[in-house]
């Protein structure tokens, strides 16, 4: 795949101030997002994933600062600017003209008081002020009619008269209003139920292949990676540990613990294999040590791997890039 | 090896043992609690030593009205030569002791009422919130004016009364954590248990409320303190040995108008100041111990 | 549109009921109480001015304006009827003038005073409220949070004899205090006609100055947390982040999420915030000697002047169960969410 980046975020560090300390949740994190790529962001509930997302859009919660580090964005009219440097007025004006987010369950990201409708007017006006309020439904219509609503009666209706699916459809067409060209979901299924997971995944697809943008999504559900990603990113305690195409993520994963999730998922069918938990706990990522984070976890441990950081490695054939002393290799 | 159990039901634990550490953390986690429990306890100590070490002469004294500070009366005296420290150190039993009475009836009658709906449900329930809907919307103090003009009220009659007029507020909250009780999985699983009634009432329910009650008698006592301040202040109380019955003095005299005797009015008035205070400060940080997730 | 007009008709009933029943207790405590006010001065009249029976019945029947040889029921019928019409019957203690004008007369004073102080409070509060949620970080915060919760918790009276005292009574080292306190009692000094004048407007508030100050003050520190607290809660839902990611305006994402949001759920508090002042205003006013209602119901109480008494009384719940009803009104038609759900139970 030649394709040219547009994102590039580099060796990003993010730290929460808290009462016992820093705690740095995302460390020295570096990735790429080509145009038109899935990206998936995987690992365990506070391992930086969500962090690194927010980071990306500046809507980092208080207490949290990025202390090093550059997220590189590729401009539509070809320019490259750090979202991080950049003026907040600058910045305003890229936020879902072209890079564009949906949250966690994504519940309540309407405005509970207004009609949806308002949602998508703001959204518009927001960054094209001379549209009118006519041509802006028109366009929400046709979208919202693509993501399978009844486009009038959304429109038309309050937050809370819709279903939790519905919400997260409207969401979706929302933020294709501008045609971004990258979209950003933290979490996009974890709040629907199987059927409607489905239904979204597939719609994420499509949508991908009409309007070709880019999606960097974060989860910890495996099963909707293998449908949705290009590539998928493997963070452990605040670091990216692994980076691989997806088919070979989950065919030979190199680090230790990206094979351990992918152990523990469960198999429908395939085989009778056992479901294997990786044991133990994320550590605490206010007294971090100078070894690898997983060390303490890992069975494939060596003196060195408590001692010293691992670097990003790139594999053989090219295609893995990981931090471990010990991968798997070979088959 | 053994291991502990990872999770201990209250039952199971220690309550004394729980109740110290609660305690504990209640008085010293932060500063203005710990300010609270202090100034309270000061209050208390010096209501129950000052008839014997600040007795009050109620004598009154010709030669010796309105003094300013001096070594002899170091807060100075009153229209009527009194020592006004004598005053301040007795003057906040008498409230003390009535807003614990109200507090207690109203707590009593909030729990009964609060539970006995939320238990119940159904229509007594509704209507019961109805009541207590509308009853909120009466306001108290004029309430009490009025009915100070059919009814004779000394200070025993009055605490009773505020009790029997607090019921609504209380009930209503008492309500809704007992509501809100009734739907976490520990009583859930009593009930499916088919443990009797009053076994959930008492061992399940009622151990819970204990921090929701505490919470409730402090902002009670400050309801109360306020209530009976302002109503002896304007006089609808009889004048007994209290701080408001200073200020109402004070005022009634003419010596607030006095700028040479601002500390006979200053004095009492920074005392209720205190003493609610501190109720407040305790409150919160009782709140702390036992709704948690209310902190920040 | 259906599910509107049933909340606003529930709310509607409510507050009838409300006024119907504090009605029945006044009722109640004239008519049946043992020992009431009729009872008694018919007693009186026959005891100390040694009149028949009928006559003081008689009497006291046009004093109470109640048809004494009347069945109770009857009685409590024609009661109702007249309190319906606002006609409370004579004051006792100036015999021929008519409850309602007396109230007409003082009730705006005390409207006036309240609502500054109230609408000061709130405007200050609220702001600074809001602004204190986004300024969390800042060294402030804590100081002026901790200053609101002191605020809050002083009763409003003692903060009004604090008022009195720096204004009123310390000279400051000057000759004077800084308020000519004894020149400020009543709602307007003597020889200025009252109407819409600059004189008598300026006067009027100078004479509702500590008055207002004082429920302002008292109030304040409420309007301050409540915004706070509801403000912080509002800026951490997920419609104002995503707001911010779709690069929206801060002053409209200001007004449009948060603001409107955040108000809500203090607006029903306002109601009942206007119901403790109005009851702290009693002892408000006597204490600046501010001729309002509060006032006036202290001095019916001690003179016991029944018809005055329950009248002041009722006036005072009906502003509050008013202000109340429209308080939720007002909350219904900003927040769509509340008549689907708060529209069919109580």
């Amino acid at each position: 795949m030649e394709t040219t980046p547009l994102l590039e975020i580099e060796n990003l560090s993010i730290s929460f101030k808290t009462k016992r300390g820093y705690l740095k949740a995302v460390n020295d994190a570096s990735l790429v997002i080509h145009e038109h790529e899935s990206v998936a962001l995987i690992g365990e509930s506070g391992c930086g994933k969500t962090t690194l997302s927010t980071a990306i859009v500046d809507i980092l919660p208080l207490g949290a600062r990025v202390t090093e580090g550059e997220i590189l964005y590729k401009q539509s009219d070809g320019n490259t600017v750090d979202l991080l440097t950049l003026k907040k007025k600058k910045f305003r004006t890229l936020l879902w003209s072209q890079i564009a987010m949906m949250f966690q369950a994504s519940q309540s990201s309407f405005n509970p008081v207004k009609k949806v409708r308002m949602d998508f007017i703001d959204a518009a006006k927001a960054h094209h002020p001379r549209m009118t309020e006519k041509e802006i439904l028109k366009k929400s219509e046709k979208l919202l009619t693509l993501v399978m609503l009844d486009a009038e009666r959304v429109l038309n209706a309050y937050p809370h008269e819709l279903s939790g699916g519905m919400k997260q459809r409207a969401l979706l067409a929302l933020a294709l209003l501008l045609e971004p060209k990258l979209v950003i979901l933290d979490e996009p299924t974890t709040a629907l139920d199987l059927l409607t997971q489905e239904k979204v995944v597939a719609l994420l697809n499509e949508l991908k292949e009409e309007f070709s943008f880019s999606y960097l999504f974060v989860t910890h559900d495996l099963s909707i990676v293998s449908e949705l990603a290009d590539r998928v990113v493997t963070m452990y305690a605040g670091r990216i540990i692994e980076t691989a195409p997806v088919a070979s993520f989950f065919q030979q994963p190199k680090h230790p613990y990206s094979r351990g999730l992918i152990d523990a998922m469960p198999k429908l069918a395939l085989e009778q294999g056992e479901l294997v938990s990786i044991p133990g706990t994320p550590p605490d990522l206010i007294e971090q040590t100078s070894g690898c984070p997983f060390a303490p976890r890992c069975h494939r441990k060596s003196s060195l791997c408590t001692e010293q950081m691992p670097p990003m490695t790139t594999s053989q054939d090219s295609q893995h890039e990981y931090a471990c002393w010990h991968p798997y290799l070979g088959v | 090896m053994t291991q502990p159990a990872v999770f201990q039901t209250i039952s199971q634990s220690s309550k004394w043992k729980k109740t110290l550490v609660q305690a504990r953390y209640a008085i010293f986690h932060d500063v203005s609690g710990f300010i609270g429990f202090v100034i309270l306890a000061l209050i208390c100590i010096l209501s129950v030593i000052s008839p014997w070490v600040f007795p009050v002469d109620s004598a009154s004294n010709a030669a010796a009205i309105l003094q300013p500070p001096s070594t002899e009366h170091i807060l100075g005296t009153d229209h009527l030569g009194r020592d006004i420290f004598a005053q301040i150190a007795n003057g906040g039993r008498d409230l003390l002791v009535m807003a614990l009475i109200t507090a207690t009836l109203g707590i009593f009658l909030g729990v009964i009422l609060g539970a006995f709906s939320a238990i119940i449900g159904g229509k007594v329930d509704s209507l019961l919130l109805l009541l207590a809907d509308v009853w909120l919307s009466i306001p108290r103090l004029p309430l009490l004016v009025v009915l100070s003009a059919f009814i004779t009220l000394n200070s025993v009659t009055f605490a009773v009364l505020l009790a029997i007029l607090s019921w609504a507020g209380l009930y209503r909250t008492i309500r809704a954590e007992v509501l809100s009780l009734k739907e976490r999985p520990f009583i859930e699983a009593a009930f499916m248990q088919d443990l009797s009634l009053s076994h959930i009432v008492f061992k399940e329910i009622a151990p819970n409320l204990i921090g929701f009650i505490a919470i409730n008698y402090t902002l009670l006592m400050k309801a109360t303190i306020y209530a009976q301040v302002g109503l002896v202040f304007l006089g609808i109380l009889p004048l007994e040995q209290n701080w408001g019955v200073m200020i109402n003095q004070a005022w009634t005299q003419g010596v607030i108008y006095n700028p040479d005797s601002i500390v006979y009015i200053l004095a009492p008035t920074l005392m209720i100041c205190l003493l609610i205070v501190s109720l407040v400060w305790v409150g919160k940080s009782l709140e702390d111990v036992f709704h948690p997730s209310l902190r920040k | 549109m259906q599910t509107t007009i049933r909340f606003i008709v529930n709310r509607l009933l409510k507050m009838l009921f409300t006024i119907w029943l504090v009605t029945t207790i006044i009722f109640f405590l004239i008519r049946l109480m043992p020992s009431n006010p009729i009872d008694r001065y018919i007693e009186t009249q026959m005891v100390q001015y040694g009149l028949g029976a009928e006559e003081a019945k008689a009497q006291a029947s046009f004093l109470f304006s109640m048809d004494l040889d009347q069945s109770l029921l009857e009685q409590y019928g024609a009661y109702l009827l007249k309190v319906i019409q606002l006609d409370f019957g004579n004051s006792l203690l100036s015999p021929g003038v008519p409850v309602m004008s007396i109230i007409a007369e003082r009730l705006p004073w005390t409207l006036f005073t309240v609502g500054s102080g109230l609408l000061l409070s709130f405007v200050i509060g609220i702001s600074a409220g809001a602004l204190l949620a986004y300024r969390r970080d800042r060294w402030y915060e804590p100081v002026v949070s901790g200053v609101s919760s002191f605020l809050s918790s002083i009763p409003d009276f003692l903060i009004a004899i604090f008022l009195l005292i720096l204004f009123g009574v310390v000279t400051w080292g000057g000759g004077n205090p800084i308020l000519p306190i004894d020149m400020l009692r009543g709602n307007y000094s003597i020889g200025v006609t009252p109407g819409w004048n600059l004189a008598f407007l300026t006067d009027a508030f100078v004479h509702g100055l500590l008055p207002i100050l004082t429920y302002a003050i008292s109030q304040v520190g409420i309007w301050v947390l409540l915004m706070k607290g509801s403000t912080i809660s509002t800026l951490s839902a997920d419609y104002v982040t995503l707001a911010k990611v779709r690069g929206i305006k801060p002053r409209r994402i200001l007004t449009a999420y948060v603001g409107r949001n955040a108000l809500l759920p203090i607006s029903t508090e306002f109601a009942m915030r206007l119901g403790f002042i109005i009851g702290g205003s009693l002892i408000i006013e006597q204490l600046f000697v501010y001729q309002g209602i509060g006032l006036e119901l202290l001095k019916a109480t001690s003179g016991q002047d029944y018809p005055l008494m329950q009248g002041i009384f009722l006036i005072m719940t009906i502003a509050i169960v008013v202000s109340s009803f429209l308080a939720e009104i007002f909350y219904a038609v900003l927040d769509p969410r509340i008549k689907a759900t708060k529209g069919a139970i109580t």
